[in-house]
């Protein structure tokens, strides 16, 4: 397989796609917490029922029609080869927790990955849309189509008072997780993002680094989600997340003019990261995605030419350890998972790029 | 808000410590909050800081009865799952959907913390939830009219009240 193949066949949907407000928002998430009435949620069911709901969810998956956000492909966890859950992790498409004790675990997707179910995850569904850019009314439509044939055929736990019933009493009512994935490399770089970030979590919505809570915050990418979901409707939660997502992008986009004033020092930073990335031998995911991050902002501020703005949103997933073993076909080590990072970057620019002028 | 100690990440951890009558306030990332020992070691990087916060709540005040009831509520085991609310408290989770009427008193306050909030006001389970409403506002009204020719007017009205509530959207299926 040439590396064109690979590239293709690892990165679509969310990751090739630009979408709206792409000079800061790299893709937009929606989850939706359903589960089967009566059944216990996974964290207490037995192997017996947790495989009941694997069956009806199989069942309920398949009569998904293009109409309903279908056909998805379903597969069970233990199925999945450990390097390949690993991959999926990488994308965005199930936790990590979804890879650890798989049995009676499953997991549902459609072919350009912006749906996606996970089966007795925390809850017995977790049905998630994936979209490029600022999407969420368009994200929530999705995960709203899919939500209403499944719940057409699986009877859901719900009551009139408390919503959708949630293993986690912090997803309970709606049961909808929403993200913005956001880079900020402006707001990083003139010490403004822990004011505008912080500001924004006093409002109410969580901030967190690009692999969901607890993960760190690397090449100045945090995601934005409302921490609320019992109370409010799901046009509400999406309102207030939007408002709250535009004002940081406002201000991300105020700093990046501001700071192209001071074109010398700008152009010299996102230079000199370009050269790293063009040249190194070894790169630590680090420092990778530090630099891939200022080549971006320089793409966007038009300092460099040639290249596609989507190389970060590519790179951020393509040199991850997983998809750096897949690629390889073997095991690496840290060491020389570096090595071949550094190759693999060095290789994608050499394709996207033209001639500079 | 930012972490205190890093400035890098955001705040997850957030501790109002009072000592000699000197009040100080933590706010560290959940990295920083490992390395100085504010918070243990865990694996998984899902779901640790929430767990974190769930305990915190277990040990406010709420939780004590108001005056006037007894101070300890025999509490129930959940008839579906087993979950006990001591399970519950240990866990941070549920154990399945029945849990939320078995322990409703006790997780009212706890939603109310979380989401500021105890009533659901949005989207309900559409076609089969309507389907099984409408079938059973039907067989109601025919239980209506049957009570109504029966003369029995005491039961009519309770039919008429679970009718009504219903039609309103809040009554139970």
């Amino acid at each position: 397989m040439s590396f064109e193949d690979m590239v293709r066949r690892h990165v679509r949907g969310w990751i090739v796609g630009d979408g709206p407000e792409a000079d800061v928002v790299l893709g937009t998430r929606v989850r939706l917490a359903r589960n089967v009435r009566d059944v216990p949620f996974p964290g207490v069911a037995s192997a017996e029922q947790l495989h009941t709901v694997v069956d009806m969810a199989r069942q309920a998956i398949a009569g998904l029609d293009a109409r309903s956000g279908g056909p998805l492909k379903f597969m069970r966890m233990s199925e999945v080869a450990p390097l390949e859950r690993e991959l999926l992790v990488e994308r965005h498409l199930i936790s990590p927790m979804h890879t650890q004790d798989v049995r009676e675990k499953a997991f549902a997707v459609r072919d350009d990955e912006a749906v996606s179910v996970m089966i007795n995850e925390e809850d017995h569904l977790r049905i998630q849309t994936l979209f490029a850019g600022f999407q969420l009314e368009e994200a929530l439509n999705l995960a709203d189509r899919v939500d209403d044939r499944l719940s057409e055929v699986l009877e859901y736990a719900f009551s009139e008072r408390a919503g959708y019933l949630t293993a986690w009493p912090t997803n309970v009512g709606t049961g909808l997780r929403a993200s913005v994935m956001l880079h900020l490399p402006a707001l990083a770089m003139t010490n403004r993002l822990q004011q505008v970030l912080g500001a924004v979590a006093r409002f109410g919505v969580a901030v967190r680094g690009l692999y969901g809570e607890g993960t760190e915050s690397i090449g100045n990418i945090f995601q934005i989600s409302n921490q609320v979901s019992l109370g409010r409707s799901e046009d509400e939660i999406l309102k207030h997340l939007a408002n709250l997502a535009r004002e940081v992008i406002g201000h991300e986009r105020s700093s990046r003019q501001r700071m192209s004033q001071d074109r010398r020092a700008l152009e010299d930073r996102v230079w000199r990261s370009y050269g790293v990335l063009r040249y190194s031998r070894a790169i630590t995911s680090q420092e990778a995605m530090q630099r891939l991050s200022d080549v971006r902002l320089g793409i966007d501020l038009g300092i460099i030419k040639g290249l596609d703005q989507r190389i970060l949103k590519e790179l951020l997933v393509l040199i991850r350890p997983a998809h750096l073993q897949s690629f390889m076909g073997r095991e690496l080590s840290p060491a020389e998972r570096d090595v071949h990072r550094a190759a693999m970057i060095r290789e994608r620019i050499r394709l996207q790029e033209t001639p500079q002028a | 808000m930012m972490c205190q100690r890093c400035g890098i990440r955001p705040a997850t951890l957030h501790k109002v410590r009072i000592e000699n009558g000197v009040k100080t306030e933590v706010h560290l990332c959940e990295q920083c909050a490992r390395e100085t020992g504010e918070l243990p070691g865990q694996e998984s990087p899902f779901g640790t800081t929430f767990e974190e916060l769930m305990k915190s709540f277990f040990d406010l005040p709420f939780l004590e009865a108001p005056p006037g009831e007894p101070s300890v509520r025999a509490l129930p085991r959940c008839p579906n799952c087993g979950l006990t609310w001591a399970d519950f408290k240990r866990l941070g989770q549920l154990g399945c959907s029945r849990c939320y009427d078995t322990f409703e008193r006790e997780l009212r306050p706890v939603l109310k913390r979380l989401h500021g909030a105890t009533e659901h006001t949005g989207k309900r389970p559409r076609e089969r939830g309507e389907s099984v409403r409408r079938r059973e506002l039907a067989r109601l009204r025919e239980e209506l009219q049957q009570a109504i020719a029966a003369e029995e007017y005491e039961r009519a009205a309770q039919i008429r009240d679970r009718i009504h509530a219903l039609e309103k959207g809040d009554g139970a299926l």
